[in-house]
């Protein structure tokens, strides 16, 4: 079994110090020395975020997907200064208003916003293999009553994203990936519902809600094995990407930075 | 003077033995037999099980024993005939009655003076003379059946199920073998008294366990941190809100698996009941309690023999008020005319898919319908079916 990795605790601790102060980044989230940049991405649009973390451009390409696959098309990122009224900030809190457009207009929805970067050669426009929601094979969805994802890897083989109880008493469960003979942890997942049994016993969440933490499985970095995006439905950095290209060791793979908003967006959303 | 005294005490002699002789029996003990009606029992919510010729009657209480339960064991036969058992060690109601393929009884489960549930399992050889009940610790189970090859199984509430295998040989003290099935993959429990779980061994070998409450989800359990598991190996356990179950689940002897009904289309409902062929019949309802309101949406559900779906069966008249009944491979409804001491009972028949009458009669005096056993006559198959309450 792959062990959880020590980076992902200082990077929480750091997320938590970034929703406290509205820090715009935190020398913990920066990337390890000689490792490739994180993945600089946003979910969902017309977005509030403190401080200004991101700047305005063309430099943005939209994950979308179709029936027939998944491809990922040059957008825009438009920011505007809003302070946001806040009871210990007489102005309100300083903060940008961010609207991503698609280059060429489409009904489809956007699963995420990608900035652009090049030292990230593969994160270019153009189709994706992708292994949900889009798939040659479909993925099974929650079999025999279980809330597990089974899919056909872009390598063909079998891969299956399991929730699992880690913690009885405490009503704990983290996500865990089964792949390749492996099995990886991928963090803890629904801690918005902790505990869940409480949580879930009125009026339960649907299935779909709590299926929901696979946003997109394919091959993002290009290298012909399987990336994840994620969302555990915590209240701070709960959108990840999982990339292949990352994995250190026997890992399956290697996160590679959260979503905006990474803190804030809590569990009421 | 002399003869004076012996007559005096003569007749205070005979007196007594006069009240000994015409004294009603107690009424624990009480099993009258009327005449195109059946038992009237002095006690209700007995373990009932049906042998054909003859029915055994374990435990029970009644309001005329002041709620106390019953250690009474009776074999009444179709005849009218009443033959009493020794007593039970421990008095219950609700009990369930078991005869092993050596014709030994068994008597488990229930609810004993205090409401405990941890009553232990009691076993008789009624052929040995003398023979007594003997007794067995438990703790609280769920679920009881009998598999095809007299075997008892035992489900607890986490899922885990245990064989028991009884051997007497002539002795009155059996030996007891345990052994594991294939656990539940989830946990099922009783939803309140009167939605226990219920579970049925068929003739194929096959084990069906239905009702109670269950959780909508499974979640696999994460092995300790430490170890190192390899991939797909895993143990399951319930996940989410309980709820009241709407699919049951099966057990295939070939393979040691289960598998998981198609649910009912009806979210809540009275107990469910299992047929001989493994069927499941489930008097549905869209409200909490069944009947509680006026819109509610009520209808008879049986089970597909492949447990893919279910199946509405035409309602009988007066739904409201009938209590559904299995027995074997047959279904019954009892109802009451009003609150008057005329009930009925109809037998389902699948082919013209009607509800003709089988029976019908008055209960004489004061007597409570709950405590008889009506006998029946279905299609020259005399039986005993419990008189209850509506449970809609």
């Amino acid at each position: 079994m792959v062990r959880r990795d020590p980076r992902m605790l200082r990077s929480t601790c750091a997320g938590l110090f970034l929703a406290a102060c509205g820090a715009v980044v935190a020398q913990d989230l920066a990337p390890e020395p000689g490792s490739a940049p994180d993945l600089n991405f946003a979910i969902g649009n017309d977005l509030w975020l403190p401080a200004w973390p991101l700047a305005p451009g063309d430099d943005w390409l939209a994950l979308v997907c179709a029936d027939a696959g998944c491809e990922l098309v040059a957008a825009t990122l438009t920011a505007k200064v809003e302070p946001r009224p806040s009871p210990r900030h007489p102005v309100g809190m300083a903060g940008q208003r961010l609207h991503w457009q698609l280059a060429t207009p489409s009904s489809l929805p956007v699963i995420a916003w990608l900035r652009r970067d090049p030292a990230l050669a593969w994160l270019l426009p153009g189709a994706l293999q992708s292994a949900y929601p889009a798939a040659p094979q479909p993925a099974v969805i929650g079999p025999e009553r279980t809330l597990e994802i089974l899919l056909t890897g872009v390598d063909g083989r079998e891969e299956r994203l399991r929730p699992m109880l880690t913690d009885r008493e405490a009503g704990t469960a983290g996500l865990y990936l089964d792949a390749r003979g492996q099995r990886q942890w991928l963090g803890e997942l629904w801690s918005c519902l902790s505990p869940l049994d409480a949580i879930l016993a009125a009026p339960p969440p649907p299935r779909s809600a709590l299926l929901g933490y696979l946003l997109w499985a394919g091959d993002l970095d290009r290298d012909g094995l399987t990336d994840y995006l994620i969302d555990s439905s915590s209240p701070l950095q709960s959108r990840r990407w999982y990339l292949s290209s990352r994995a250190e060791g026997e890992a399956l793979v290697g996160m590679s930075g959260y979503g905006h908003p990474d803190a804030g967006i809590g569990c009421d959303e | 003077m002399r003869a004076v005294w012996i007559f005096i005490l003569g007749c205070l002699v005979g007196a007594v033995n006069a009240q000994a002789l015409d004294a009603p029996p107690p009424q624990e003990r009480r099993a009258r037999f009327d005449p195109g009606l059946g038992f009237q029992l002095g006690r209700e919510q007995v373990g009932l099980l049906d042998l054909g010729d003859t029915t055994i009657v374990a435990g029970g209480t009644s309001y005329r024993l002041g709620w106390a339960r019953s250690k009474a064991v009776d074999v009444l036969g179709v005849d009218g005939s009443v033959r009493h058992l020794p007593d039970l060690r421990h008095a219950r109601y609700r009990a369930q009655v078991f005869r092993l393929r050596d014709g030994a009884l068994v008597v488990v489960g229930g609810l004993g003076e205090n409401d405990e549930r941890d009553l232990p399992l009691e076993w008789l050889q009624p052929a040995t003379p003398g023979a007594d009940w003997q007794v067995f610790e438990m703790p609280h189970i769920e679920a009881w059946a009998q598999l095809a090859d007299g075997d008892l199984v035992a489900i607890d509430a986490s899922g885990r199920i245990e064989r028991l295998r009884f051997e007497s040989r002539g002795s009155i003290t059996p030996t007891l073998t345990r052994s594991l099935l294939a656990s539940l993959d989830r946990n099922r429990s009783e939803l309140g008294q009167r939605t226990p779980v219920v579970a049925r061994g068929l003739a194929d070998g096959r084990l069906v366990i239905a009702d109670g409450q269950v959780q909508p989800y499974r979640i696999a359990i994460a092995p300790p941190e430490d170890e190192d598991a390899p991939t797909g190996e895993v143990a399951y356990t319930g996940f989410g809100p309980w709820s009241h179950a709407r699919d049951y689940e099966i057990h295939d002897p070939g393979t040691n698996a289960w598998q998981t009904s198609a649910p009912a289309r009806l979210p809540n409902g009275s107990p469910m009941q299992i047929l001989a062929d493994g069927r499941v019949l489930r008097a549905g309802s869209s409200t909490i309690p069944p009947g509680e309101s006026v819109a509610s949406e009520r209808a008879l559900e049986l089970s597909r023999a492949d447990a893919s779906g279910w199946v509405d069966l035409p309602a009988p008249n007066d739904v409201e008020r009938a209590t559904v009944v299995v027995r074997q491979d047959r279904i019954f409804a009892h109802l009451r005319v009003g609150n008057t001491a005329e009930h009925f009972i109809l037998r389902f028949d699948e082919a013209s898919r009607q509800w003709p009458e089988l029976w019908r009669g008055s209960e004489p005096g004061n007597e409570r319908i709950f405590e008889r056993l009506l006998l029946v006559d279905d299609a020259g198959t005399p039986m005993l079916i419990p008189a209850m309450e509506s449970e809609w």
